[in-house]
């Protein structure tokens, strides 16, 4: 047997020491929300609404959750194929009975359509796509930037196929509330237009939209720490998430300023929904920052105190819209000759034996 | 409802947002390529993805967040998904398609498959599981023939399809097992089997070791139009007064095995000397006494072989020693010099008749009734009934086939013998597996395996299949399997009859009164709920509550009896007794007088206070 997962043990433990020792130059937690309090915005603790006042809240109005999934089948670029499938199902049926809204759609350097596009795509972000420097061979070079441009304008179609599912829902079901599964940066980022309709539509219709963010991704605390001396000893990248890391209580939420944002676009505030002390994130619209009370009241009601945090909802719409491997594996069976999966979709990998 | 997931020729899974699936319905696929083929459900699952089981990676989830949810619209409990494991009745060549639409069918469309027979051509036994929703549109002459019944609502309506047995189908495929562990229903059953062949008005013979078959008491709480009089179909004989075997019309094989079967075990020596001293249409009074004799001989061999030498003797003696000399030289070498060996068979063959078994009255009782299309109930202890089964069944089936044969080989016919059915509880007893001996196993046997041709059936219940004799379960081609709970007993169900694995594992949680029936005559094996029995036994009462409620009685006839004679001197009972004892009924003692008086004071009617002239039994 190696040894060399012995040596990497040992890495592992100086790691750990490393980590170890900075955190013990942290102050201590009531200094940190003290800063968190000046600088930022105010903790305030979710209660969980009963019955009645949910329903008051909704008024008889519906909520929606809206989630995507892509899944890729095939090998390497270009013998490759994307499925997507973006849903929004609301908790109340419309006027024709349907209780949700699906999308989908099939994206494939395979088909000449798509390739076209992705060519096309690749021309106009060209100064955004830059391939690592030093590759003689051309046509390598002009399949990874080809390749990049296929992926980014893979993200790009999810989030479009996200943001056109929500837009059908607040028509159809006319929502009281629209929970989307991630922050707003990545639908604004990559939605353009379509991000501008989707926002101005959500305000004429009176329908708040929230971004719920799972895990925090955002670095903005630490700017606004940065001159409470002390506070920010002992961490090590000072991403937001390392800050907040057991610096709510349990339903606790810390409401950022509306007068100071931490997001220039958007009004985002940090949430603890359940049990664990990992921090998310809401992300709202800045004309509707006024309802945060409620809804996150209304979140903290409806996410499983034992759970990863998020909104029961949108684990439901999540379950519902993945495609499970097995789904795909049936659907690209029954579908596609074995001739042509062999030849341009059966990566090698899967042909390994252990 | 649609066809999900992986099928096979022969099984698929059926899946429904709405419908729960019931066990053992009938579903109809719509696979148009295979013309709709018709499917049984063999298992049924309900889930709710979203209340997983509770695990590491799953919790329970808050009722505080499905009541959030459910004030916005959605009630995540209506988020069920059904699902059925169907099985095709035939198989296909190929497989079910994927994704094909199932509906429940009308009556009409499964009218063949579950209506064999009407009600008034067969033996309605019960309701076929599974079959309320088709039942809906089933036509009048099919409804409220086997109704049902359960212990907390009673008698209760019918809903579903009958079961009709077709009996006369039974000369093709003879013979009926009923299987089943105490409480399954089996007895109950076996009573509504039993009281079907009456109303068809076969001739049949039971054999009853629990004294329970009788059927002149009426099930209470029947609707009107349900109830029906067995009174006229059926007579119970006790085994040993009304039927006897007839000594003369044994061989001396049987005299071995009813003596074996009656004592358990007899010496090789016992049996030569039996059929050593047997002669054809010997009475037990030539047979007892020639036995008799000879071990008198034995004894006073010596004697006798002088005297019979003495010209001398009186000729009343002489004639005496004589029949004596001449067993002796007849018999002593094939039953050796031992006269031990011959008083043990004598001492139980004098048992055996002292208990009646050997009377004249034979089976002329069992004949009469036959004649009369009823139905014969024979009673008596196990050890008793082994001794008559053998003798009754072969006689019976003797003249069966007599006549049978007679015209078949268009002889003269003296006697007619109707065809009949022969019914036994505790079937393992009469034949039991291996070489367990048992004096009626033979002709069982022979029964099982070749009664068909001459219309004689059997219908065989027990608890211990396992224990049958393997010839005879063989033979058995329908079967009534109620719950069973012993692996080696449902080993030999799965071995004999086509129940599937999955049936088999629902045998030992069927509820009582549920069985499955599988048939060569159905073709398949089909779940029936018994009907309610229109007839009950004897014993219903349980002895427990028989038991207060006789005591309660007692009780209360005695303080009716004490009330008048209060207060009572308590130093001066027996001057009470014969007062209270002739207001009673019967003779009371001291001490039970005292006795109950104190239990009257413990239950608070009677109160004992002290006096200056003693203590006082007074009125509470």
């Amino acid at each position: 047997m190696s040894t060399g997962i012995f040596t990497l043990a040992d890495k592992l433990q100086g790691l750990n020491r490393n980590l170890h020792d900075q955190r013990r130059e942290r102050v201590a937690s009531s200094k940190l929300r003290a800063a968190l309090e000046t600088s930022v915005g105010e903790f305030r603790q979710a209660k969980r609404l009963s019955g009645p006042e949910t329903e008051a809240l909704f008024g008889g109005r519906a909520l929606v959750g809206v989630d995507g999934s892509v899944s890729q089948v095939g090998g390497n670029y270009p013998y490759t194929v994307h499925l997507f499938k973006s849903l929004a199902k609301s908790t109340l049926p419309a006027r024709n009975g349907a209780t949700s809204v699906e999308q989908v759609e099939l994206l494939s350097p395979l088909l000449a359509d798509n390739l076209r596009e992705i060519k096309n795509f690749l021309e106009e972000r060209r100064h955004e796509i830059r391939v690592t420097e030093g590759l003689d061979d051309e046509v390598l070079v002009n399949d990874l930037a080809e390749q990049q441009a296929y992926f980014m304008l893979a993200d790009k179609r999810m989030v479009e196929m996200e943001l056109k599912a929500a837009m059908e829902a607040i028509e159809r079901f006319s929502p009281y509330l629209v929970l989307m599964d991630g922050g707003f940066s990545r639908l604004k980022g990559k939605g353009g237009e379509l991000w501008e309709e989707f926002e101005d539509l959500a305000l004429t219709m009176g329908t708040i939209v929230v971004g719920v963010i799972e895990e925090v991704g955002s670095f903005r605390l630490q700017s606004r720490l940065a001159n409470h001396e002390d506070v920010l000893n002992g961490f090590l990248h000072r991403h937001d998430r390392e800050i907040l890391f057991g610096t709510l209580n349990q339903g606790e939420w810390l409401k950022t300023s509306l007068d100071r944002p931490i997001k220039n676009e958007f009004y985002t505030v940090f949430t603890r929904l359940s049990d664990l002390p990992q921090a998310g994130a809401c992300d709202f619209l800045r004309g509707q920052a006024d309802a945060v009370d409620d809804v996150i009241d209304f979140l903290y009601t409806i996410t499983p105190s034992k759970s990863r945090g998020i909104p029961l909802w949108l684990d439901v719409v999540d379950a519902e819209v993945r495609l499970t491997k097995k789904q795909i594996d049936l659907i690209v069976k029954s579908n596609v000759d074995v001739e042509n999966i062999e030849s341009f979709l059966r990566p090698q990998r899967d042909r390994r034996d252990f | 409802m649609q066809i999900v997931g992986q099928t096979t020729q022969l099984e698929a899974w059926v899946a429904s947002r709405t419908r729960k699936f019931h066990i053992n319905e009938i579903l109809i696929i719509e696979d148009r390529d295979h013309r709709h083929p018709k499917a049984e459900v063999i298992e049924t699952r309900t889930f709710n993805r979203y209340i997983p089981l509770a695990s590491e990676q799953s919790n329970l989830v808050d009722t505080s967040v499905l009541e959030g949810l459910r004030s916005v619209g959605f009630d995540i409990e209506d988020e069920e998904i059904h699902l059925g494991k169907l099985r095709l009745i035939e198989e296909l060549p190929t497989p079910i398609r994927v994704g094909a639409p199932a509906r429940v069918p009308s009556f009409a469309e499964v009218e063949d498959l579950l209506i064999k027979r009407k009600p008034h051509e067969g033996l309605t036994l019960g309701v076929i599981q599974g079959s309320r929703e088709i039942a809906k549109d089933m036509p009048e002459s099919l409804q409220n023939v086997a109704l049902l019944f359960d212990k907390e609502n009673g008698v209760g309506e019918q809903g579903g399809v009958p079961f009709v047995f077709d009996y006369r189908s039974m000369d093709q495929y003879p013979h009926i097992g009923i299987f089943g562990g105490s409480g399954s229903g089996k007895s109950f059953g076996l009573r509504v089997l039993l009281e079907e062949l009456m109303l068809k008005q076969v001739p049949a013979v039971v054999f009853d070791p629990h004294f329970e078959l009788t059927f002149d008491q009426e099930f209470p709480n029947l609707p009107e139009d349900f109830r029906h009089s067995f009174k006229k179909r059926f007579v119970t004989l006790d085994a040993g007064e009304d039927i006897g075997i007839e000594f003369s019309e044994l061989i001396a094989d049987d005299i071995v095995s009813l003596l074996r079967a009656s004592s358990g075990s007899i010496t090789d020596a016992m049996e030569t000397a039996i059929k050593a001293l047997h002669k054809k249409s010997d009475s037990f009074l030539t047979y007892s006494t020639r036995m008799a004799n000879l071990a008198e001989a034995l004894d006073n061999e010596k004697e006798i072989r002088e005297q019979s030498r003495d010209e001398y003797l009186n000729p009343n003696d002489r004639e005496r020693v004589k029949l004596l000399n001449d067993l002796l030289v007849k018999y002593k070498d094939k039953v050796g010099g031992f006269s031990g060996t011959l008083r043990s068979v004598l001492r139980r063959l004098t048992r055996l008749e002292m208990e009646g078994v050997f009377t004249s009255a034979g089976t002329k009782k069992v004949e009469e009734a036959f004649a009369k299309r009823q139905l014969v109930v024979i009673r008596g202890s196990m050890y008793f009934l082994n001794v008559f089964a053998f003798y009754v069944v072969r006689k019976l089936y003797r003249k069966r086939r007599d006549y049978r044969d007679s015209i078949q080989k268009g002889r003269p016919v003296e006697e007619k013998f109707p065809p009949f059915v022969i019914i036994t509880d505790e079937a393992h007893n009469f034949a039991p597996k291996g070489d367990v001996p048992a004096p009626a196993k033979g002709v069982l046997k022979e029964i099982a395996q070749e009664g068909r041709k001459y219309g004689v059936f059997l219908v065989f219940a027990t608890q211990r299949p396992a224990l049958l004799d393997d010839t005879i379960t063989a033979q058995l081609s329908t079967k009534l399997v109620f719950r069973t709970v012993r692996s080696v007993d449902i080993a030999v169900i799965k071995e004999e009859t086509d129940i599937t694995a999955e049936e088999a594992a629902r045998l030992p949680y069927l509820s009582s009164g549920t069985a499955f029936l599988s048939s060569a005559i159905t073709g398949r094996t089909t779940a029936v709920r018994i009907r309610v029995s229109k007839t009950t036994s004897p014993h219903f009462k349980n002895p427990f509550e028989e038991l207060e409620e006789g005591f309660a009685e007692q009780d209360e006839k005695v303080w009716e009896a004490v009330l008048p004679s209060l207060p009572i001197d308590a130093s001066n009972l027996n001057a009470y007794l014969t007062e209270i004892g002739r207001k009673v009924g019967r003779l009371l003692s001291f001490d039970e007088l005292e006795k109950t008086l104190e239990d009257f004071v413990d239950q608070g009617r009677l109160l004992k206070v002290s006096t200056p002239f003693g203590a006082r039994y007074n009125k509470a």
